[in-house]
């Protein structure tokens, strides 16, 4: 069955622009040495919001970065690791990589890959420096 | 007799790109936007298979799938959960909420068809 997805595309993008906003809100406001579970809880729903409906429509790009921040904000959401400024400066510019990954699929451009590259590598650092989960982990600043 | 579908995702576009598949291939569906709307859904209408997502805000699906279970008129309707977590312990959870079978997300709309036909015909 040969179904035209892109159909749904449209619902996709402002579903996902929501979720962005979201997302950027929550951690610009978020206090650092305290977070509010709620407010952990509502950045990691939109992320794996994101992750799912990119998924679905095969915008692997934002699936895979969502994917990753999915598995960080898991993490920090059952304090295996403790919240830093840093963290949250990287998890704003993942924030801003997406936005332009999601214009550039809305509007046929091109997301600066160089950019996203940097995010990602960034991300996958913290990934693998939060490994242990046996015990709260302290985020590396130099590492953002 | 159309067979009639609830599917149940927080997600607008998923939630309207498989209703959309399964609307295409012949069954009824209604929607619901989450698991609280999903049981208030699956107790006033009569549904002959419940779709839901699994992570979702207010009621999760293993959390709806327990509550469903637990009402007369939905012991043994067919539920399938779609999720992306493949985890023994999700698949666990699943089994003993008394979810019927669990569809990895993403997935093609052929194989959404192939398991619905195959749990309901």
């Amino acid at each position: 069955m040969t179904i035209d997805m892109t159909q749904f595309h449209q619902v996709f993008f402002e579903e996902a622009a929501e979720h962005l906003v979201t997302m950027e809100s929550l951690l610009r406001m978020l206090d650092v040495a305290q977070p509010d579970p709620e407010q952990l809880e509502t950045v990691f729903r939109a992320v794996h919001s994101i992750k799912g409906s990119s998924g679905a429509f095969g915008f692997t790009d934002l699936t895979e970065m969502s994917h990753v921040l999915e598995i960080l904000f898991d993490r920090v959401r059952k304090k295996r690791i403790s919240l830093q400024p840093a963290m949250v400066d990287l998890f704003l510019a993942a924030h801003a990589a997406l936005k332009a990954m999601l214009a550039a699929h809305r509007d046929g451009g091109e997301s600066d890959k160089q950019a996203v590259q940097l995010v990602s590598t960034q991300l996958a650092l913290l990934v693998s420096a939060s490994e242990d989960l046996g015990k709260p982990t302290s985020y590396n600043e130099e590492q953002a | 007799m159309t067979k009639v579908i609830l599917v149940i995702d927080d997600s607008t576009s998923i939630r309207k790109m498989v209703s959309f598949i399964l609307r295409g291939a012949g069954y009824e569906v209604i929607e619901a936007i989450d698991g609280l709307d999903g049981l208030e859904k699956a107790k006033v209408n009569s549904v002959h298979l419940v779709l839901t997502d699994q992570n979702m805000p207010r009621m999760d699906g293993v959390e709806l799938v327990r509550q469903l279970r637990a009402q007369a008129q939905h012991k043994t309707t067919p539920i399938l959960m779609s999720t992306t977590d493949t985890s023994d312990a999700m698949r666990a959870q699943g089994r003993t909420a008394g979810v019927t079978g669990l569809l990895v997300k993403p997935f093609e709309p052929q194989k959404l068809i192939d398991l619905v036909r195959q749990v309901i015909g």
